[in-house]
């Protein structure tokens, strides 16, 4: 009779943190061992007690969630971002960008998704499976005026900061949500060539010995 | 009469299963070029466009594009030819922008991008799309580009060094006559204001 109240007693603790592991980190295996071993004990000991019981279970509840937060997201990340843009409006008709943005996290675990916010729109970012660490992101106008020049500020969202976007409704709660990081994306502008072309001043130049030879022709002449 | 409610019932149900594929996402590619001209030596910049059309997000979407630009013939200078994306949410419009170089000139055909998604996330079953096409595009060498566009400075200094012996030659006689004669003048004024 105590051993089946033990062994269902460890089940009760085991399913739920199941459940919510779900990527490998040595601390979190840690932490779960020792959440198991303990809820285990606990559930030995004091198997009738039960406010004991489910004040220890919440602490090691919290204290595993706390450690699973912070095993698994970027802390304090370090951006790289390669920006490229279209620069000459005479070879192409629309404007177009891409950012290529390498994120550098101080506990060494990568962000995952990458959400960008660009004009209002966020959109996810593109990885590749040969270079883990790089996210791209594109950008397209369709005139080369659209594409605004100068600096533009990108936030950065990741998988939790996104989903608190989406949730929240209002104006206030968006503005509320605090981005995983924000990048810039430098476009100098577009050149449609040279202000003047180098014909005009071929022919000012030339013109102006015409003029002082004219000159002269008339003043022997008459 | 019985005929009729039989064709009528046929109809209805027919409508209804075909509609049952508006449940399911769609995802639509479309890869384009925004240049006007492609010029071999200069930036070639493609986009490809991915839109989710449907009600639901699309998971594992995986864009292949290696096989039209093989690296013999171009230079890839920004962006990637095979990104992913994990999830692209309903609705959403999203644009990967690829920068190449072409190494080669003449007329080069690029073909469809392979896209590849599944539609739930628990389903493995993969669906896989084709990107619209550029089809045959004339590269042209960086001589016809120059010729049209480039700012002919360094032509125009040629220009001017080969016309000049012309111009200067003759001014450099008429310059010399002309200050011989004004000379001559000035000794004739001097001599006759002399007497």
């Amino acid at each position: 009779m105590l051993k089946k109240i033990k062994i269902s007693h460890l089940k009760q603790v085991i399913s739920p943190s199941i459940v919510h592991i779900h990527v490998d980190q040595s601390l979190n295996a840690k932490l779960l061992s020792i959440y198991i071993y303990t809820s285990a004990v606990v559930s030995l000991i004091g198997g009738s007690d039960r406010h004991l019981y489910k004040m220890f279970r919440v602490v090691l509840a919290a204290l595993t969630i706390i450690a699973l937060v912070n095993g698994e997201t970027c802390e304090s990340p370090e951006f790289k971002v390669v920006s490229h843009s279209t620069r000459d409006a005479r070879l192409t008709a629309e404007s177009a960008a891409q950012l290529e943005i390498t994120v550098k996290c101080k506990n060494g675990k990568q962000p995952g998704t990458l959400y960008a916010d660009i004009n209002g729109q966020v959109i996810p970012c593109a990885q590749t499976p040969t270079a883990p660490g790089k996210y791209f992101i594109g950008v397209a106008a369709n005139t080369h005026k659209e594409l605004a020049s100068g600096r533009t500020k990108i936030k950065l969202y990741d998988d939790d900061s996104y989903s608190a976007l989406r949730k929240a409704r209002t104006e206030d709660a968006t503005k509320a949500v605090k981005p995983f990081g924000q990048v810039e994306l430098n476009h100098p502008g577009v050149s449609y060539g040279p202000w003047l072309p180098s014909e005009f001043f071929a022919v000012c130049t030339f013109g102006l010995v015409w003029w002082a030879a004219y000159r002269e022709r008339s003043k022997i002449l008459g | 009469m019985f005929l009729k409610t039989t064709l009528i019932l046929l109809a209805f149900i027919s409508v209804v299963y075909s509609q049952t594929d508006d449940e399911e996402s769609f995802l639509f590619v479309t890869k384009q070029t925004v240049n006007r001209f492609i010029v071999q030596g200069k930036e070639l910049t493609i986009k490809y466009g991915l839109y989710n059309s449907g009600p639901t997000t699309v998971f594992n979407v995986n864009l292949n594009d290696v096989h039209s630009y093989p690296s013999k013939y171009y230079e890839l200078l920004v962006g990637t030819l095979n990104p992913k994306w994990e999830r692209i949410n309903a609705g959403a419009n999203l644009t990967h922008v690829v920068v190449l170089k072409p190494k080669e000139s003449g007329i080069s055909n690029s073909s469809h991008a392979i896209v590849t998604y599944q539609k739930s996330e628990k389903n493995a079953e993969v669906q896989r799309t084709y990107s619209s096409e550029i089809g045959d595009v004339y590269i042209m060498t960086g001589r016809e580009y120059d010729r049209r566009f480039s700012s002919h400075v360094i032509d125009w200094i040629l220009f001017t060094a080969m016309a000049s012996p012309c111009i200067v030659f003759p001014f450099f006689l008429w310059f010399n006559s002309k200050r011989k004669y004004e000379l001559l003048a000035s000794k004739d004024k001097a001599t006759k204001k002399a007497q």
